[in-house]
């Protein structure tokens, strides 16, 4: 049976393991992002043009081809890098180029990136380029947004509707 | 073991702060726990229960969560404010089992480092104990996602974004928190699953992890197991786990009350690169994993067996602490169906097995001492020539032998006239004829054993196989015979000379010469 002194001293430990663990389970709160910051998110996945031109196939050779591989044209599969650019206020707060993914690199190009921007009025200019040609873009949206304290802006690309989003 | 090794083991730096710091309040929590329930010589056992308790109320909140996007705040609410006194209870045991786990594990890993004992066979226990803080946070942090609070919604996207670093995703996994409306029941199931699978991948990781231990400590005494139990929930009344409010894609959390037992790494993330929390991560568990043989230890030569004087007893096999002795056939045409065979990857050279064996006894002075299981580096002959050698120099009346071991206090600074100093890889080697020897033939009123405290045995079970051989509770017995007021004994930490000195002198106060001692002479 242990002593009054033991039981006391237990208590003790106990309350020193407690404290420690309900402390550092919450405390010292984490400020993740300060309120006078938003953020934007770039986030898009898509395929670049195909580097050379797609060609009919001779008529004879779709003839001797098994009927579940009677394509008409053959396509070669590389494909074009991708460039992504964001203009915040005038000044290119992001500008890459992606290469396709894939073996052949014949894959969707991925871009995602979280940019901390200050919160308020802003002119976001965002452009794509995903064809071989040297200068310019293919893509371009313009919008003047007005961003709260925390809120997200997402910049994505509509496949369907092959034009640069921002939500 | 030479004196070389037991000199390499003497801690050093780093290592020897800790151990000092460990020793020290590990006195104080012998004192008021007792050192069966001390804490500290249980912070394995206590993870293993820390585990099952959030195991056990895991299963609860499951049944009662809601597992889809849309449902899965408000059923931890209801658990949380409508069901407070089961539910609300239960959750907090979860968070807060959850975090004294991380506490015990690593204090866990910290003392077995400050006391030396992750190198040599021990390397594999350490190894496979890496994994299991990866496993354990990963299994923590997947836990926070499912509450699908402001919380959940930062670390899930940063945990994300920071694995998205690695490229072989395809499609970036964190533009399932782009926008309101990115997170779909589908991939909200994946982390639901991954809060199963990991607990269970780590439960699998813990049973590795001791696969290699005779008799490991996976449950905490039971006086202990109910203090912590109440602790917890006291201190689930006291503060209970709450959740942030729910989750917005929309809109970025800017202060969140991190449990920093699990969720640390997370202002890393934000501020430095994905890669170099990444390279931080896998270096710092790299330099662990490979602790064990930086530098390796200096290890003995294996225990041996003499198949001639080994009868399979099983002793040996049964006293191991590293289960490096198993019984294998017989094939020498003795009547015995076994033999101890040793497995000199898993020996430690403690001598655990030497001071099992029943024919490890001194008492044929005329012939070679041979015995069934030895140690080629520290022989029961040498020992019996070195405790006759030393035990006939001694002089005066209450002349004592003390057998210490290379772990707990140096003995070999108690060496004075009257007293012989010897030690042994293990108090645990010490067959209990030797102590009957020295009384009737070494012409000495006392024999004194020393050791580690008990729970801080570096051999395991040395002291308290010792103890128990004294106490006729485990073979081989000490002989009835053996006045047990001319044997004692003081389990001390290295650094506990003076409390050692203490009890010696205690002890010897209280010894009566014996009639052949008188004049100082022995027999």
């Amino acid at each position: 049976m242990p002593s009054p002194l033991q039981i006391v001293g237990q208590a003790l430990a106990y309350l020193v393991f407690a404290l420690v663990i309900g402390i550092f389970s919450t405390w010292p709160g984490y400020t993740h992002l300060q309120e006078n910051l938003s953020v934007v998110k770039l986030s898009v996945s898509h395929i670049g043009e195909r580097k050379g031109e797609c060609r009919e196939r001779e008529t004879s050779k779709v003839a001797i081809t098994k009927t579940s591989r009677r394509a008409l044209m053959i396509c070669p599969r590389e494909r074009y890098p991708v460039r992504l650019e964001l203009t915040l206020d005038g000044d290119v707060i992001f500008d890459r180029e992606m290469q396709p993914t894939g073996l052949s690199s014949d894959g969707p190009s991925y871009f995602y990136k979280k940019l901390i921007i200050p919160t308020g009025p802003h002119s976001l200019r965002v452009r794509m380029r995903d064809s071989g040609k040297a200068d310019g873009f293919d893509y371009e949206t313009t919008e003047d947004v007005s961003l709260s304290p925390g809120q997200v802006l997402a910049i994505r690309f509509n496949d369907a509707e092959k034009t640069l989003i921002l939500d | 073991m030479s004196d070389a090794g037991a000199k390499e083991r003497r801690n050093k730096g780093i290592r020897a702060i800790l151990e000092k710091g460990f020793t020290a309040v590990e006195g104080v929590l012998d004192r008021v726990f007792t050192p069966r329930l001390n804490p500290l010589t249980q912070l394995g056992a206590l993870s293993y229960f820390y585990f099952w308790i959030v195991s056990a109320t895991g299963i609860y909140l499951y049944i009662l969560f809601g597992t889809s996007v849309a449902s899965a705040y408000g059923s931890v609410e209801y658990l949380t404010i409508q069901q407070w006194y089961f539910g609300g209870v239960m959750r907090s045991l979860h968070r807060y089992g959850s975090d004294a786990l991380v506490i015990t594990m690593m204090l866990h890993l910290l003392r077995e480092y400050a006391f030396d004992r992750y190198r040599g066979v021990r390397w594999f226990t350490w190894f496979t104990g890496v994994p299991l803080i990866w496993l354990t946070l990963a299994a923590g942090i997947s836990g926070y996602w499912l509450v699908w609070d402001q919380l959940a919604q930062y670390i899930a996207t940063a945990t994300f974004e920071w694995l998205d670093w690695i490229p072989i995703f395809g499609e970036p996994i964190a533009n399932n928190f782009l926008t309101r409306g990115s997170m779909d029941d589908r991939f909200f199931t994946l982390l639901i699953f991954l809060h199963i699978f990991l607990p269970l991948m780590l439960l699998f990781a813990m049973w590795i992890h001791v696969l290699r231990i005779s008799r490991p400590k996976v449950n905490p005494p039971i006086g202990l197991a109910l203090g912590t139990i109440f602790m917890l929930t006291v201190l689930s009344f006291f503060k209970p786990a709450l959740s942030h409010p729910p989750a917005d894609l929309g809109v970025v959390p800017e202060l969140v009350q991190l449990d920093w037992y699990y969720l640390f790494v997370y202002p890393l993330i934000d501020h430095w690169p994905a890669g170099i929390v990444w390279a931080a991560l896998v270096g710092f568990s790299t330099f662990l994993c490979f602790m064990p043989w930086m530098p390796p230890i200096k290890r003995p030569k294996a225990a041996q067996v003499f198949d001639d004087r080994c009868n399979g007893c099983k002793r040996c096999f049964e006293d191991c602490p590293y289960g490096a002795v198993i019984m294998g056939p017989r094939t020498d045409g003795r009547p015995y169906p076994h033999i101890a065979v040793v497995n000199s990857s898993l020996c430690t050279g403690c001598g655990i097995c030497v001071g099992a064996c029943p024919t490890s006894t001194p008492f044929r002075t005329g012939q070679e001492l041979v015995t069934g299981i030895d140690l080629p580096d520290r022989t029961l002959q040498d020992l019996r020539t070195q405790a006759v050698e030393a035990m006939n120099a001694l002089k005066g009346d209450r002349k004592i032998v003390v057998f210490g071991c290379d772990h707990g206090v140096d003995v070999d600074a108690l060496q004075s006239t009257d007293t012989a100093a010897i030690r042994l890889p293990c108090i645990g080697m010490l067959p209990p004829p030797f102590i009957d020897f020295a009384l009737s033939r070494g012409g000495i009123e006392g024999v004194f054993l020393t050791g580690c405290r008990p729970g801080e045995c570096y051999q395991r079970l040395g002291v308290e196989w010792t103890k128990a051989r004294i106490n006729r509770i485990r073979d081989p017995y000490l002989r009835e015979r053996v006045p047990r007021d001319r044997l004692g004994m003081f389990w001390a930490a290295p650094g506990e000379v003076d409390a050692l000195k203490e009890a010696i002198k205690s002890f010897r106060k209280d010894l009566k010469p014996t009639p052949r001692a008188k004049g100082g002479e022995n027999a």
